[in-house]
């Protein structure tokens, strides 16, 4: 009898293991990966590097017809997420993501910053902090970044994964700021 | 005859009376306990006849036991030269017995024998001495010892019902099996006497040895003897112990398995199998049947994302294969200890139908009549696709399979029910 309770342990265990954290997680048309966990982006105000007092609207600013402005160097907030791979990109491009993956051309993003880098931090990242891009050839490459072009729209979102690295389980919004 | 030199002090009463309405009134005073077994004698009688013109003569008392209790059912048998009679007393202990007309029982000898199986035997021999004063023969029995012999016979922690337990005393053998359980009075299934025995035994003296003989097909047999005076009254455990081989071997044998195999990567490993016993023959070492398995792989693979970032996924594969197995048995199948074996399962994969070659060897012992624990080593290489992942840092990882081969060595404990 012990021996059938024992088995009987085992598949539960065997049953436990085949179940991921993830399961809970509400579909979100409005992030840029819909099955995936809120990154909040609240609304924030730091200093340029002109001097300028800049304000970011965040989320504030998701389906608005008023634009948030941004110097060409802009520096990126979001709330802290529990995940030690992390990236954030600013596309030229708006961003056109299927559950699975970004479809975007590579060319398209022009700013990259992802938690492999040294500077920066889950949460909060200055322009200086990022790359120029990603060659998968040469993963230790740090191009550095060019400002973006005064006048141009640009769009840009946060997105994480889990521990494994395998699947994305937080993302934000997709938004948009116009360089001045 | 006078016995084991009790003292004797008796009183013998051959009344002879006279006329037909006589009657007796007796009074006992001034006896004198002499032993253990031992006939009081009346000093003081007192006669009261009356019309009676016939002479009787008759024997009469009461026996007792040491504690002054009266005892019934004793057997009196007397003897009194061409006469014999044989008679019980009564509950009070008292009995009687009419002796024929004759001119004079004087000088003749007088033979009392007091038989009752708790009390020792009291037999005496006298001669009347020709006084016809009637008096009451008080007779003291000493009683035998007795125990109740009363015994569980245990293997392991299980009572054992059914066995042949032989009790011997002096010439006495006594057989008798233990108890099982059963249906009570009220319905119940009560095993509250299973394996149980009990005897009462009756002996003379304390010193005697009694013997216990305990068998059963299966089992060791096993002697044991305690002296009457060391048995303490209370329940005795023994222990049996099996035997080297099982009496009847079953033909056949369903076993399970489980293992986690000594390895990194690695998983469990549970496998039923069922193998009949193939007699050709004298020849009974082979055994046919068939082997289902199903084991777990887990595998943890590290994986590069972002440059200083390095991650790492499980992936756990569950495989089923299963097919006709052959075992060999190295010793005898039925050998209770270390019975060893060596055999193979020729399985197939469920869902690949890949050919899976798994030989073995291995161990069992048996717990009791028909279960037994085996511990198996099992050597088994199958290919199965792996799932691998290529990091992508636009979403989520790209997966891809990769034919990989498992190759293990598995040792498992097993339970295997014979029937």
């Amino acid at each position: 009898m012990k021996l059938f309770k024992l088995i009987a342990i085992l598949s539960f265990i065997l049953l436990l293991m085949e179940c991921s954290d993830d399961d809970d997680i509400v579909f979100n048309e409005e992030l840029v990966f819909n099955n995936s966990y809120e990154i909040k982006i609240p609304p924030f105000r730091y200093m340029s590097i002109q001097g300028d007092s800049v304000y970011v609207r965040g989320d504030l600013s998701f389906d608005s017809d008023i634009i948030d402005t941004v110097p060409p160097t802009p520096a990126l907030l979001w709330e802290k997420v529990e995940s030690d791979i992390i990236c954030t990109a600013i596309f030229k491009n708006s961003i056109n993501a299927d559950n699975h993956s970004i479809k975007n051309d590579a060319s398209d993003i022009v700013w990259i910053w992802h938690s492999g880098l040294a500077e920066g931090e889950n949460g909060l990242v200055q322009f200086e902090n990022g790359i120029k891009e990603i060659d998968p050839d040469n993963p230790d490459s740090t191009a550095e970044p060019e400002p973006l072009v005064k006048g141009k729209v640009y769009y840009w979102a946060v997105w994480a994964w889990d521990n494994s690295g395998l699947k994305i389980i937080f993302s934000s919004r997709e938004l948009r700021f116009v360089v001045n | 005859m006078l016995r084991n030199s009790f003292i004797l002090i008796f009183s013998f009463c051959i009344v002879r009376f006279i006329g037909q309405d006589y009657g007796l009134k007796m009074n006992f005073k001034n006896y004198t306990d002499v032993a253990h077994s031992s006939i009081y004698k009346d000093s003081y009688q007192e006669h009261m006849l009356q019309n009676d013109t016939i002479l009787r003569s008759y024997i009469t008392g009461q026996i007792l036991n040491i504690f002054n209790e009266p005892v019934d059912n004793v057997l009196v048998i007397v003897s009194l030269s061409n006469f014999k009679d044989s008679l019980y007393c009564d509950y009070n202990g008292l009995f009687r017995t009419d002796l024929p007309d004759e001119e004079s029982y004087s000088g003749q000898k007088i033979n009392l024998m007091f038989i009752n199986k708790d009390y020792r035997l009291y037999d005496t021999t006298f001669i009347y001495s020709g006084l016809d004063n009637p008096a009451l023969i008080k007779v003291k029995l000493i009683p035998k010892y007795k125990i109740l012999v009363k015994g569980r016979i245990m293997v392991g922690n299980s009572a054992i019902e059914d066995v042949d337990v032989i009790i011997s005393h002096s010439d006495n053998i006594y057989k008798l099996k233990t108890k099982g359980c059963y249906y009570d009075d009220e319905d119940y299934w009560n095993c509250l006497y299973q394996g149980m025995f009990k005897y009462e035994i009756v002996t003379e003296d304390p010193n005697d040895t009694v013997f216990l003989h305990f068998s059963k097909s299966g089992f060791k047999s096993q002697e044991h003897k305690f002296k009457f005076a060391d048995y303490s009254g209370e329940l005795v455990k023994y222990k049996m112990n099996y035997a080297d081989s099982i009496p009847n071997m079953p033909l056949n044998n369903f076993n399970l398995k489980l293992a986690y195999p000594l390895r990194a990567e690695s998983g469990w490993f549970l496998g039923l199998s069922y193998y009949r016993l193939l007699k050709i023959g004298n020849f009974s070492r082979l055994a046919a049947g068939i082997g289902i398995s199903v084991l777990t792989l887990r595998e943890t693979i590290e994986q590069s994302t972002f440059s200083g970032l390095e991650s790492s996924y499980d992936t756990t594969y569950v495989n089923g294969m299963g097919g006709p197995s052959l075992l060999f048995y190295i010793t005898k199948p039925n050998l209770r200890r270390f019975n060893t074996y060596i055999g193979s399962t020729f399985a197939f994969k469920f869902n690949d139908a890949e050919f899976v070659y798994q030989p073995f060897a291995g161990v069992r012992f048996f717990l009791d009549m028909n279960k037994s624990i085996s511990v198996d080593i099992r050597y088994l290489t199958y290919h199965f696709d792996a799932k691998r992942y290529r990091f992508n840092y636009l979403g989520n990882a790209d997966s891809y399979n990769l034919y990989k081969s498992d190759e293990r060595l598995i040792i498992n404990i097993g339970l295997q029910i014979c029937f």
